[in-house]
């Protein structure tokens, strides 16, 4: 869908590697805004669910 | 009998979740290396290669279907009924219907029985690294999901080899369905987590998928963990599932790369990446640095693909290994999935983002 996408405005191989590069930005970005994990206690529960 | 320790990276439950998942990702990948023998025995000697491609194509969404459907359903069980019940259920349902799936003999039946695979192989991963998570020490639950994909991810290698060795394709999918149901032999010796038993014990909803929405710092912690891992998704179903029609585009003459052999490639590469992010992830003590290594190895691995790879066979097959790799920080994003949110809804959680992922392929078609 998205390859289409952009393969209306380009050939087909540039349109993958523009997915590629864009998926791979919104990836980075992701992981930035991401929560570190590591050594974190699982043992509570989210406020939002508690009735 | 292996108990099940909080330290102990061995235990009974690391194990029955990381053969869970073995039978799992054989039984994904079993479909994909028989489907050519089976469609030509189904459809008859004299369909085209066209109608097998297109039929092939139909049955592989049938399953996404199924995952994704089987995703959010095994995940708020999981968080109402227990990470147990989830896991042994996965595997029985998905290990009946790839028994059946040996019998099928037309189209429509084999569609219906791709997609109850599909929505049984969809909560076994998931259950099991919330329950391994859940049960281990925080030092050392990065090394029990790193056991677990590593081992399951070997089973990829064997649908490959066992898809050449195994001449009937219907007894392809008896092994995977026989593998399965001795699987739920070992359920004996494997306990419910304790952060779920407490929490069955107090006033809170469990399983809300949609409470996930509810607030803007819940709802972009969710889409950051699935679209961190997108880009596995590109490379495995765009990058190594179209290799020939990619280098074919790149106008790549002296070679035609093999599917078979990419998938063996690449998987023998998420095997050993697999590996290497988790015991990175635990030298580092951060999932981020972890995570972060493996996709900026993962945007070289892009790179080498449309570069280097083009120029012989040999360094086609180097940039899928290379690839594969770089893309083996599953077992990362599965801890991290698994620790990101509370106890009432981590299963949803960490069984929906997995199958989210597999199904974000639908928007990528090549």
């Amino acid at each position: 869908m998205l390859i289409d996408l952009i393969g209306l405005y380009t050939n087909r191989i540039e349109a993958i590697i523009i997915t590629g590069v864009i998926l791979f930005v919104i990836a980075i970005i992701s992981l930035w805004k991401l929560e570190e994990t590591f050594n974190k206690d699982l043992n509570y529960l989210e406020e939002s669910h508690i009735v | 009998m292996i108990k099940q320790s909080k330290d102990n990276v061995f235990n009974m439950l690391v194990i029955v979740a990381a053969l869970g998942y073995f039978v799992d990702i054989y039984d994904l990948l079993l479909f994909l290396v028989e489907r050519r023998d089976s469609l030509k025995e189904i459809l008859g000697a004299t369909a085209s290669n066209d109608e097998i491609q297109r039929v092939g194509k139909q049955l592989l969404n049938w399953q996404m279907g199924g995952m994704l459907i089987g995703g959010i359903f095994w995940g708020i069980l999981g968080d109402k009924k227990g990470r147990l019940s989830v896991l042994f259920g996965s595997i029985l349902l998905y290990s009946i219907a790839n028994i059946a799936n040996g019998f099928v003999q037309s189209v429509p039946q084999y569609a219906i029985l791709r997609f109850i695979s599909g929505f049984g192989l969809a909560g076994e991963l998931g259950a099991g690294i919330t329950l391994v998570s859940e049960t281990m020490s925080k030092e050392k639950r990065g090394i029990g999901t790193m056991i677990v994909a590593t081992i399951g991810v070997f089973g990829a290698v064997v649908a490959g080899f066992m898809g050449n060795v195994i001449e009937n394709w219907r007894y392809s999918f008896f092994l995977g369905g026989g593998m399965g149901l001795a699987l739920l032999l070992m359920r004996i010796g494997v306990f419910e987590s304790g952060m779920f038993e407490s929490v069955k014990e107090k006033k809170v909803a469990r399983g809300n998928i949609l409470s996930l929405f509810k607030s803007r710092k819940n709802t972009f912690k969710y889409l950051n963990i699935i679209l961190v891992a997108v880009p596995v998704w590109y490379v495995m179903g765009v990058l190594v599932g179209f290799a020939p029609e990619m280098m074919d585009k790149l106008g790549v003459k002296s070679f035609v790369p093999e599917n078979g052999k990419c998938v063996m490639f690449a998987y023998l590469g998420i095997t050993i990446g697999d590996f290497g992010s988790g015991l990175l992830s635990q030298l580092l003590k951060s999932r981020k640095k972890a995570l972060g290594t493996f996709l900026f190895l993962t945007g070289i691995g892009i790179v080498l693909y449309f570069t280097v790879a083009t120029y012989s066979e040999a360094a086609f097959y180097s940039t899928i290994l290379f690839i594969g790799f770089a893309t083996g920080y599953w077992a990362v994003f599965m801890s991290t999935a698994s620790e990101l949110f509370g106890t009432n809804i981590r299963a949803t959680v960490t069984t929906t983002a997995p199958n989210f992922v597999r199904g974000s392929l639908i928007l990528l078609p090549c």
